[in-house]
């Protein structure tokens, strides 16, 4: 089950990252997540929006989704980020940006979507009891 | 744009020896020279240079205390500054004719901005907000303890009595200002250690594309900074793990690692 996306749309600039950065702290918090789990998912989606920008065609703007999931014994977010490329080509997963994004996140993957390249990260964790 | 805690220091060095006789400074000028003249390894230095950081205590205590009231308890400070002084003792050149409290105060002033840096608040934050980041630490601290893992933000906020979005606002403050002091200028000097880590870093870095451009980026960062990267990154540890092996809070970890990132990035602008 899914509930409806938060979205985000910012320009390619560095200095929006800290958007990125707050709304995914606010829906990992929602999601009942432990703060360092948190913390590593907003890394994440603040690194995959960096890397998505060196991409980004001229004037485009970067849009961010944040899609809160729960299933099962699970709670999570899904992360989709996408901008009109400029090269017309999905990230290489040898970067180094990449090894930082797969290393927080359950699951990263790119695909391109018409002009968009898009990047997907999904992030669980064990519903903890209150 | 850093506006760090105030300078004025030219006017500490007079003040806080105004309790000293001539003979405490007749005995500070043969402890340093005695001590100049010693090699590297003289088992009496150890005496020496103890004795002279207990002279020159009430100087840290001094210059820690003009950074009150910027959300770090005196203790901390006088223990960060006591750092500073213990390297002004041993890089102290008696010849080169400058008081020895001339010489320590920027070393210890150095050392109590590096805290307030590493803490993130180079910059002026809000008096509330910097409480918040206090307590948060804190009481991340006492639950990741008493939980044996790290808290989730609706425990936090029941523990410590204040509402969630309080945390939020903490938790983001904290990251925009650790964020923000990247652009400030850095004296820290605790230096890259080039020669002990190379190796691991090839070995991190295996498979991954650019090592040309990274390993020197990855090698001259700090040493702590380098091996956080290391144990989050390829050693997988959470950050709570790493904070408890390094001795820093996990908020502390958190900063550093979006600080060191934040950095790396703006390095690497062909990683695509």
């Amino acid at each position: 089950m899914s509930a409806r996306p938060i979205v985000l749309q910012i320009p390619a600039s560095s200095a929006y990252l800290v958007l990125v950065r707050a709304a995914t702290t606010a829906v990992c918090a929602r999601a009942g997540y432990p703060i360092d789990r948190l913390d590593d998912t907003a890394q994440a989606a603040s690194e995959a929006a960096a890397l998505l920008m060196r991409d980004a065609a001229p004037g485009a703007l970067l849009t961010v989704s944040l899609t809160p999931a729960k299933d099962g014994g699970l709670t999570g977010v899904d992360i989709d980020v996408s901008v009109r490329s400029s090269s017309g080509r999905t990230p290489r997963p040898t970067t180094f940006s990449w090894t930082i994004v797969a290393a927080l996140v359950d699951h990263v993957s790119t695909r391109m979507n018409g002009e968009n390249v898009e990047l997907h990260l999904r992030s669980r964790q064990e519903v903890i009891a209150q | 744009m850093s506006t760090t805690p105030t300078d004025a220091e030219s006017t500490d060095v007079i003040t806080h020896r105004s309790g000293w006789s001539a003979r405490d400074r007749v005995i500070e000028r043969r402890l340093l020279t005695e001590l100049t003249a010693m090699e590297p390894d003289d088992p009496r230095r150890r005496a020496l240079r103890d004795q002279l950081v207990t002279m020159h205590l009430p100087l840290v205590e001094y210059l820690a205390r003009r950074f009150r009231d910027r959300g770090e308890s005196h203790e901390d400070l006088v223990q960060v500054g006591t750092i500073g002084l213990i390297n002004a003792v041993d890089r102290f050149d008696v010849e080169r004719g400058v008081e020895f409290s001339t010489f320590a105060t920027p070393t210890i002033v150095g050392e109590i901005k590096r805290h307030f840096r590493d803490r993130g608040w180079a910059i002026r934050v809000p008096r509330r907000l910097q409480e918040m980041r206090m307590l948060l630490n804190r009481g991340t601290a006492e639950l990741t303890q008493k939980l044996g893992r790290s808290p989730t933000v609706a425990e936090l906020a029941e523990h410590l009595g204040v509402t969630e979005d309080e945390i939020l606002e903490g938790l983001e403050s904290s990251q925009a200002y650790a964020t923000k002091s990247l652009d400030g200028s850095s004296d820290d000097d605790d230096g890259p250690s080039m020669a002990a880590s190379l190796g691991k870093i090839d070995l991190a870095l295996e498979g991954v594309d650019n090592r040309e451009t990274l390993r020197p980026l990855l090698a001259s960062l700090p040493e702590r900074e380098q091996r956080i990267l290391m144990l989050r990154f390829f050693q997988n540890k959470t950050q709570s793990e790493i904070a408890a092996e390094i001795g820093l809070s996990q908020m502390h970890v958190s900063r550093l690692l979006a600080r060191t990132l934040a950095g790396l990035r703006e390095q690497m602008l062909d990683d695509y």
